[in-house]
Order: C-alpha cells, then sequence, then structure tokens
C-alpha cells in the first residue's frame, strides 16, 4: 500500500511537473505575446514589436503598400528599361509638369526615365497628339468626350485612361501700374470688356463695383480719363490656340450669368467657339505668353493660371478680384481653390469635371482639374510602366511633395484612389502595368 | 646628217584613242553624274515638298492668306497680311540703315584704310556676319530694348508726325518693329559690305588714275567714277541684302513682339513671316500647319525673287567690267 | 559732274585741253578739297559705326558670359526653376551634347555629297551644270527656317521618325549642302589647268587626273569650305526649333529627341523666370567661341595655304 501510494505521489508530481513545464512557456507566451506594428511616415517606414494586442495609434499590423511614396521599395520607382516618355498639352500644368519631369524634384526611376522637353502647346495640342500618337502623354485641361466630339474617329471613352493630374485655378490678371492693385471685377463687366462693350479702364461699372467715383481706387479710374492716359485703353489678350485655360475661362463667365458664352455644343468647358467681340484684342501662344503679353502691356487684362502669377518675372501682374456664388468678393488662395473642389463633391469623372462657380463660402469661382490622358492598351512593357508609374508617382508623392509650392491644390485623397483605380486600367497585352514590381 | 623621217600627222588610232579617252563614261562621271542628280532631287524635293503641304490652303483659302488680317489658330481664319506687312516694313528699313552705313564703310575700307590694316578691318566686318542670328536676338532683347525705351522713344516721340509713324509711348515693352529693324540691319551690313566691297574694287585702275591725274580729290573720283561703274553691282548687293533681311527669323521673333497685328506704328509690336512660322509652328495641328507652309511659299518667293535679282545685277556688272 | 565748265574756244591740241583742265582745277581746289575732306571723315564714322555693334556685342557677351562659365555650367543637366528653387538653372550639358551629335550627322551627310557636286560643276559644262549652279547660289541665300519646315515635312512627318537628331541635321544638312556646293567648286576651278594638262599629258586618264591631281589641291578649299558651312550650321535655331524636340538629357541617338546651343538660347530667352534669362549670355558666349573658333581656323587655313601655293 505505502509502495503504491508512494509511485502514485511520484507520477502525480511528475506529471504535475510535467504539465507545469508544458504549460508555463505556453502561458507565458499568452501573456508576452508580439505583434508587428508599422508606421508610414513621409521619410521612411518604420516597423517595431509591440506587445499589446493592438497597434499604437497611427501604426498598423498590416504592412502600407509603398507605392507612391518615393520611399526604397516603392514599385512606382522601379521600371524595367531605360525609357524617354514624350509629352505635350496644357500650358495650364506647365510649371507642375516642369517641376516633375526635370530637375531635382523630377521622376527619374534611378536614372532610367528622361521626358522630352515639355512645349506647353496648350489643351488641344494635347488631345490631337495623343489622338494621333506623337507623344506618350497629352494633358489636356479639359478630358476628351464623346459628348464634346473630341475623342479621334473611332475611338470611344473607353480607349483612353484619363487621369486627374493637377488641380488649379486661373485668375484674371491686367496691369495699370501703382495704385490700381486688386481691382474688383464682377464676371458681367469681364465679359463685356471681352465682347467689345466695355472700353475703358475708367467706364463707369468698373468704377461703381470698386467703390464709386469718391473711393481712393475710384478716384485713381477716372483720373485715367481725365488725364487722357493711354493706359485707360483696355488692350484684350486672349489664347488664340486650343486652349484648356480659355475654356474654364469661357465656362466660367457662361456660369456665372453670360448666356453669350455658352458652349459650343453644350457639353460643359467646350468653349464658346466665337471669336471674342473687342477689338483692341491680341492673341497670344499659352499661359507663359499670356503672363508675359500682360507684363509688357500696359492697360492690358488677360487670363492665366494661377502659378504663373507666382513666378518672381510676372510680379508685374495684377490679380483681380472675382466673386464667388454667394456674391463675396475674393482673392485667389490655394485655399479657396481648394475649396472649389471641395464644393464640387465626390464623383469626379470625365463626365463630371467641370469646377467652376461652385456654390459656397469662399470658394474660387475660376478653378478647374487637369488631366494626364493615356491610351488603355500599350504596346511597350518598358513604356508602359515608365508612364503609368510615373503618373502614380505623380498623384501621390508629387502632389505632397511637389504641387502645393507649385501654386497648385494637392489632389484630395478620393480623386488620388479614382487615379489609381484608373492607372490599372491600363495594360500591356493584358498585363496591369502599374502593379508590375520590374 | 641622216635625214630622219619626222612624220607630222597623228596616227589616227592615237587621236582616236585620245579623244575617247576624254568621253569615256567611267564609273567616276557616273558617280559625279549620280551626285548632281541627288542635288537636284534634294532642291526639287526643298521646294515641292513645302508647296505640295501648303496646296489645300491655296486652293481654298488662298485669297484670306493673302489679304486677311486676322491669324486665328487653330481652325482659321488665316489671315497673311500682318506678316506680309512687317516683313515688307523691318527688311526696307533695315535696308535703308544698312545701304547708308554700309556704302561709308566698304567704301573706307578698299580706299581710305591702309593696305596692312585693311585685311584685319574687313575681317572684323565680317565677323558680325558670322554671329549667329539668336545672339543677335537676345543682344537686341535684353541691351537695347530698355536703352531704347530710355532714350530713343522718347526723343523719337518728340517728333511733329510722331503718333502716325510710332504710336503711343510707353505702352508696349519687350518688342517693337523698329527694334526688331535696327537689329536686322546690324545683321544684313556685314552681307551688303561684302558684296560692294568686292564691286568697288575691282572698278578698273586707270580710269581712277586717269581721273586722279587731272587733279580730280579722292571723293570726286569715288562719286563720279567709281560709284556710277559700280552702280549696278551695288544694287545687287542692296537686293542680295534685302534677301537676307526677308528670311532672317530668329532676331525678328525674338525682338518684333509677336503679335499678328496689320499695322504701321514702328514702336509698336509686330511679326513678318519667317518669325511667324518660328513663333507658332510649335503649337499648330494639321490647317494650321498648311498655312504656315502656304505663308512659307510665299517667304521663298520673296526671297529667292531677290536672290536671283541680285544674281543677274552682278553678274551684269561683271561683263560691264570685262569689256571696259 | 558738277564741274563741267564751259571751254571758251575750241581746244587744237591735246596738251592745251590738259593745261585748261588743269587751270580750272586749281580754281576749284579748295572746295573741292573741302567736300572730299568731309566725305572721307563721314566714310571713316561709317565704318566705326559698322564696327561698333561687334565690339559692343563681343563686349556684353564676355562681360555677363564669362563668370557663368564654370566646370558645373558645361558638365550638368539644365534644371527647371520651380517656385520652391526660382534660381536652380543647372547646366548646358545637353545642348552641347546634341549640337555636336547634330553636326556630326549633318556633316556626313552633306560634305560627300556636296563636295561631288562642287567637283562636277567644275568639271561640266552643259546646262543642267549652270541650273544646278544657280540653283545652289539661290539656296545658299534661302531663309533657314524654309529648311525646318522641308525636314518637319519629309523627316518627321512622311518617314514618321518623328522629333529627333536625324530630322535635325537633315535640316541642317539642306542649309550646308550649297555652301560646300559653291566652295568646293571655286576650289576645283581655282586649281591652274597647267596641272591637268600635265596629267593628261602623261597620260592618265580624266578621271584619274581629277582623282589623284586634281582634288588633293583643290583639298584645303573645301576643307575651308566645309568649316565655314559647318561654322554657320551650327549657330542657326530655325531649322532645328521645328523638329528636334529639345529634352533635358544627353541625348545624341539619330533618333532621340535633342537638344542644341542655339535651341537652348531661345528657350531662355523666352522664359519668365529671370534666373533662365541670365543663363542665356554664358550659352550665348560658348556658342559664339564655337563659331568663332571655326571661321577664323577655316579663314586661317585659306590664306595660309594660298600663300604656299604662291
Amino acid at each position: 500500500m505505502k509502495k503504491s501510494l508512494r509511485s502514485f505521489a511520484a507520477i502525480s508530481l511528475a506529471a504535475s511537473g510535467l504539465l507545469t513545464v508544458a504549460i508555463l512557456p505556453a502561458s507565458a507566451t499568452a501573456k508576452a505575446k508580439r505583434i508587428t506594428c508599422y508606421e508610414l511616415t513621409t521619410t521612411a517606414l518604420k516597423s517595431k514589436l509591440v506587445t499589446t494586442r493592438a497597434c499604437p495609434k497611427g501604426w498598423s499590423k498590416t504592412k502600407p503598400s509603398l507605392q507612391g511614396t518615393n520611399l526604397s521599395g516603392d514599385i512606382d520607382l522601379k521600371v524595367p528599361g531605360s525609357q524617354t516618355v514624350t509629352i505635350n498639352g496644357s500650358s495650364f500644368d506647365a510649371p507642375l509638369v516642369g517641376a516633375t519631369t526635370s530637375g531635382s524634384t523630377g521622376y527619374t526611376a534611378g536614372g532610367r526615365v528622361s521626358f522630352s522637353a515639355y512645349p506647353a502647346a496648350g489643351s488641344g495640342t494635347g488631345r490631337t497628339s495623343i489622338a494621333n500618337g506623337s507623344v506618350n502623354i497629352g494633358f489636356s485641361d479639359v478630358p476628351m468626350t464623346a459628348a464634346a466630339g473630341t475623342l479621334p474617329a473611332g475611338t470611344t471613352e473607353s480607349n483612353f485612361a484619363q487621369i486627374p493630374y493637377a488641380l488649379g485655378g486661373g485668375v484674371v490678371g491686367y496691369n495699370l501700374g501703382a495704385g490700381l492693385d486688386n481691382l474688383k471685377l464682377t464676371a458681367s463687366e469681364i465679359a463685356q470688356i471681352y465682347d467689345g462693350k466695355i472700353t475703358l479702364w475708367s467706364d463707369a461699372a468698373i468704377v461703381a463695383t470698386n467703390g464709386g467715383a469718391s473711393s481712393a481706387v475710384g478716384k485713381a479710374l477716372t483720373n485715367l480719363a481725365t488725364n487722357n492716359e493711354a493706359r485707360n485703353t483696355i488692350k484684350v489678350l486672349y489664347r488664340n490656340a486650343g486652349s484648356g485655360t480659355t475654356e474654364a475661362f469661357t465656362y466660367y463667365l457662361y456660369q456665372a450669368g453670360n448666356s453669350g458664352h455658352a458652349p459650343n455644343g453644350g457639353s460643359p468647358m467646350e468653349g464658346s467657339g466665337a471669336a471674342w467681340g473687342a477689338t483692341n484684342i491680341n492673341g497670344v501662344a499659352n499661359n507663359a505668353g499670356m503672363a508675359q503679353g500682360i507684363v509688357n502691356t500696359l492697360g492690358s487684362i488677360g487670363y492665366v493660371e494661377y502659378s504663373y502669377v507666382l513666378i518672381p518675372g510676372n510680379d508685374a501682374i495684377q490679380v483681380a478680384q472675382l466673386q464667388d456664388k454667394n456674391g463675396q468678393w475674393l482673392k485667389p488662395s490655394l485655399t479657396n481653390i481648394a475649396a472649389a473642389a471641395a464644393a464640387a463633391g465626390s464623383g469626379l469623372s470625365t463626365t463630371n469635371f467641370a469646377i467652376t462657380y461652385e456654390p459656397g463660402n469662399n470658394v474660387w469661382p475660376f478653378a478647374t482639374y487637369s488631366w494626364a490622358i493615356v491610351p488603355k492598351a500599350q504596346t511597350s512593357e518598358t513604356t508602359c510602366e515608365a508612364i503609368t508609374k510615373y503618373l502614380d508617382w505623380e498623384s501621390h508623392y508629387a502632389q505632397n511633395k511637389v504641387a502645393g509650392a507649385e501654386g497648385y491644390v494637392p489632389l484630395p485623397t478620393a480623386v488620388r484612389t479614382y487615379a489609381r483605380a484608373l492607372l490599372k486600367e491600363i495594360t500591356v497585352n493584358g498585363t496591369v502595368c502599374v502593379t508590375q514590381s520590374s | 646628217m641622216t635625214q630622219i623621217p619626222i612624220d607630222l600627222h597623228p596616227d589616227d588610232e592615237v587621236v582616236a584613242e585620245f579623244n575617247s579617252a576624254t568621253t569615256v563614261r567611267t564609273w567616276y562621271h557616273y558617280v559625279l553624274l549620280i551626285g548632281a542628280a541627288l542635288f537636284a532631287l534634294v532642291s526639287v524635293g526643298f521646294v515641292g515638298t513645302i508647296f505640295w503641304s501648303s496646296l489645300p490652303v491655296w486652293l481654298h483659302h488662298g485669297v484670306t492668306l493673302l489679304t486677311g488680317t486676322g491669324w486665328i489658330g487653330p481652325t482659321g481664319p488665316f489671315g497673311g497680311v500682318p506678316m506680309i506687312t512687317g516683313t515688307l516694313e523691318t527688311s526696307i528699313i533695315a535696308l535703308a540703315l544698312a545701304v547708308a552705313i554700309g556704302l561709308g564703310t566698304s567704301i573706307a575700307i578698299v580706299f581710305f584704310i591702309p593696305r596692312r590694316i585693311r585685311n584685319v578691318v574687313a575681317t572684323l566686318v565680317e565677323l558680325l556676319a558670322a554671329v549667329p542670328s539668336v545672339v543677335y536676338g537676345i543682344w537686341g532683347l535684353i541691351v537695347i530694348a530698355p536703352w531704347m525705351a530710355v532714350t530713343v522713344d522718347p526723343w523719337l516721340n518728340s517728333w511733329p508726325f510722331a503718333k502716325v509713324i510710332f504710336g503711343n509711348p510707353g505702352q508696349q515693352f519687350g518688342g517693337s518693329l523698329l527694334l526688331a529693324s535696327i537689329v536686322l540691319g546690324v545683321m544684313i551690313l556685314p552681307t551688303f559690305v561684302a558684296i560692294s566691297r568686292e564691286v568697288i574694287s575691282v572698278v578698273p585702275q586707270d580710269l581712277i588714275e586717269a581721273s586722279l591725274s587731272l587733279g580730280a580729290t579722292r571723293w570726286q573720283v569715288i562719286r563720279n567714277i567709281v560709284l556710277p561703274t559700280a552702280k549696278i553691282g551695288l544694287f545687287g548687293a542692296t537686293f542680295l541684302a534685302l534677301a537676307r533681311a526677308t528670311g532672317e527669323t530668329i532676331a525678328v521673333a525674338l525682338v518684333a513682339g509677336g503679335v499678328a497685328n496689320a499695322q504701321f506704328h514702328l514702336l509698336y509690336p509686330g511679326t513678318s513671316i519667317a518669325a511667324w512660322i518660328a513663333l507658332t509652328f510649335g503649337e499648330s495641328q494639321g490647317k494650321e500647319i498648311a498655312a504656315l507652309m502656304a505663308l512659307g511659299v510665299l517667304l521663298m518667293l520673296l526671297n529667292f525673287g531677290f536672290s536671283l535679282i541680285s544674281r543677274a545685277l552682278v553678274n551684269r556688272q561683271r561683263k560691264l567690267l570685262a569689256l571696259v | 559732274m558738277t564741274d563741267i565748265v564751259e571751254l571758251d574756244e575750241p581746244m587744237e591740241s591735246g596738251h592745251e585741253m590738259r593745261d585748261e583742265i588743269r587751270r580750272i582745277s586749281h580754281r576749284t581746289h579748295a572746295r573741292r578739297v573741302a567736300v572730299s575732306r568731309t566725305m572721307v571723315a563721314l566714310c571713316s564714322i561709317a565704318l566705326l559705326i559698322a564696327a561698333v555693334p561687334l565690339v559692343f556685342l563681343l563686349y556684353q557677351l564676355i562681360k555677363q558670359g564669362a563668370p557663368q562659365l564654370n566646370k558645373a555650367f558645361f558638365t550638368t543637366l539644365p534644371s527647371t526653376p520651380t517656385l520652391i528653387a526660382p534660381n536652380v538653372t543647372g547646366g548646358v550639358s545637353n545642348a552641347i551634347v546634341g549640337t555636336i551629335a547634330l553636326t556630326i550627322y549633318a556633316s556626313i551627310l552633306a560634305i560627300p555629297l556636296g563636295v561631288l557636286v562642287g567637283v562636277y560643276l567644275a568639271e561640266t559644262e552643259s546646262k543642267m551644270a549652270t541650273s544646278l549652279r544657280i540653283i545652289a547660289q539661290t539656296m545658299a541665300g534661302a531663309p533657314s527656317i524654309l529648311m525646318g519646315l522641308f525636314a518637319f515635312s519629309f523627316v518627321v512627318h512622311d518617314l514618321h521618325i518623328g522629333f529627333s537628331a536625324i530630322a535635325g541635321s537633315f535640316a541642317l544638312a539642306v542649309l550646308m549642302l550649297p555652301v560646300i556646293v559653291i566652295s568646293s567648286e571655286i576650289a576645283v576651278r581655282n586649281v591652274p589647268n597647267s596641272l591637268r594638262e600635265a596629267g593628261l599629258a602623261l597620260g592618265a586618264k580624266p578621271h584619274r587626273v581629277s582623282m589623284r591631281i586634281v582634288l588633293p589641291t583643290a583639298l584645303s578649299g573645301i576643307v575651308t569650305g566645309a568649316l565655314l558651312a559647318i561654322s554657320r550650321a551650327v549657330g542657326e535655331t530655325a531649322p532645328v526649333l521645328l523638329v528636334i524636340g529639345g529634352g533635358f538629357i544627353n541625348a545624341w541617338q539619330p533618333f532621340n529627341p535633342v537638344s542644341a546651343l542655339p535651341l537652348a538660347i531661345y528657350q531662355n530667352a523666352k522664359s519668365q523666370w529671370p534666373s533662365q534669362r541670365a543663363q542665356v549670355w554664358g550659352v550665348a558666349l560658348v556658342l559664339v567661341a564655337f563659331v568663332f573658333v571655326l571661321s577664323l581656323t577655316a579663314r586661317i587655313w585659306a590664306t595660309r595655304k594660298q600663300q604656299v601655293r604662291n
């Protein structure tokens, strides 16, 4: 009996000992279970092991994709071979195109990708160049649509990926000299100037809008007439090539109540197609030409993209105040241009893209997106990857780093998501290019 | 003395062989012919391609091109009058400047400069011709334009009919037809000097010496003997300088202001045919390119016309002197 | 002639005529000398006025351009100034590489053909030769923008090659061809006929005479003409402006878009950035130096060979 008791005690001790030994490590790990958490900052992807069940705020359990971050490991920076990408199109986004395709802020994919010089020949040229295949990427402020008839013959909208590239604003610039900064101009007055119905800066309507004849500005304007100054004659500048900026400009005038500037075929931002009625009028080549025209001509008026007035050589351009839909007078700024995009709501697409004259407070009335157009069916893997990865990098990393400093509003997150989804539709022989890790 | 029979009649066989040796077409002749044919082909292609590309414009819009005053891209109408008047205005004023100064220069080089430094001076003036057009353009734009705006323009505007000839002062910066004419004048000066120098220096020396021996002063010799004798050649030089002025592209593109307005005011911006093609070609498509090619045809006609007239005059001058 | 004077009585001999003219010329001597001195002064002033622009231009080029020339200028690529970095302009290595490439390709296209045609014109007397000579002289003075239009129509458009170095070289070759034809013809014609005849007399066939005797003698003239043609082509903007495409990398391959020095100057001059406009002088100095060296080399070569021959 004692013998069996002793062996029972020994067995149970051994068993419990074994069990303890078995359980202890398990419970130890159960208590000290570690997970890897990741945090993606602008400069690096950080990872750490934490013992808590959940990751701390700002960190996540799943490893975030590095695509579009410009960090090492970003597949946007991996292209299979050397490629020169040819580009042409809108001058509205020329400063941003220049900053992302050349110089220290340009996209090079480790030296493998380079870009041809950007002629900035206008949105019309961007569309026709991509239609006839003479460039890899065409930039246009207005997407090609069947409704506007801007699609090349034999194609539909599904043949092209039209990717949001930039978000910017246009301004009405003039050159009158000191004492006449920040003139207020209603959309109706601007339309009348371009139609030739208002020909002098000292016109009663302009004086009334700027505080009346007794205000400082009003007096300065009427003095132009009394002193018979040559700069009192308004010299109108317009764009005489296929210009997306003009299309945004005319659409703003039309939406602000000037029915004479209705779009030709009824599609948004299609351009009115008619010549301007003013007689003292000159055509200029692109946004850069418009900026230089305003700088070089006293008494001139024109419309130009916002970032051009920020360039040091253009400080002679004076910017007019415009009214938003609520009647407030605004000076252009990245904040109120961003408000225009926000007020337009979500659902940006090639059928819903105009953001001029949106309702709301502090909403800049003369704003627009600009688009990069690429055919969806590509033939060369290297070209396809270079194009799609550049555009993905641009719509994510460059928008954070470069766009704001260049005078554009960084694309909203929803728009970037839309851009990336579109880029996934560009293929070579059925293979999606932008997701290749090369 | 032994009589050595000398046969003075050349062997017919030898003659035949020599003659045939000069007319036999070896591969050498064929190579030269092919080269010449290739050159002819390139030249014909040069004229033909531009003309062919512009044919649609000539057939359907030729009248507009020659008489219209507005150039509206990308679909038209394409009026070429501002470019034509701008070309004529700038070329003629430039020619006046170049001839006035160039004639005196070439006379000075041929007659008044000591022989030893004549080559150096001539080289200096001809180095002017070697400077690229674009460098003249930037010089005109960056250096001359501001200087003109400050010193020359106010003086010009004080003339009695200033507003008519020059337009309103101080309204336009960065380029004007007058500036373009001045820069152009500087550029065609060496062309005029080179030819007029040659034409003046081949006036027969005995005519000059005869005149001097009769007591004529240096100027009398030049005015009464040299210039009349060289007159036709000098006209040839003028036409060649005019041809060069019409074709000058980049300098005019940079300093004329690049505005397609058919107007004559010299202090306002304008354009010329060649400058307009250079400025608008980069952003043109289809129809507008054809219209620019049509402008190119006009330019070709102007330039070739002046060139050929010049050549005919200089050749006539040479023949005349050969007879003297 | 303003000094025609009626003679009082008919002259009887040449001596009397001469003496009478001398008497008349003595009377008007002072006035005529005064007029002559004035005109001489005016012509000399004209000469000075003609020389002033060149001196002024060179002075500006050196004063503004020389400070910009450093190693980085020649070896780095251009940067577009941005609002972030408005004063960063980079260098012009792409333009230098492009210009060298264009010059080499254009020379390959134009020089052999030009020399061939020049020899043809010098050795042939036919209607075809005369017309070709007229064509060459007319095309030598043709506006360079037309060569650009031709290259665009033919190379860029019809051959579907697109904007490329070969298109630019084609335009430059068409520009250089007439000049080389004319100068080669003159060089070959200048070879003394005695050399030709001596060769023929010794029994050499005409083509051997041309190739072994005439061409080597004319070689210096041909080289001079080629150098002058190259110096002209290097500086031309208009033909390349339309067809080479520009670009921001050191491209030189024939079917790629390339940049060029005159194009870089033109683009910088029209830029809105003051920093790019200021860079114009450095590039212009490089271009002018290049062109002058070529021109002066050609000139010195020509005069030296002339002296050797004499």
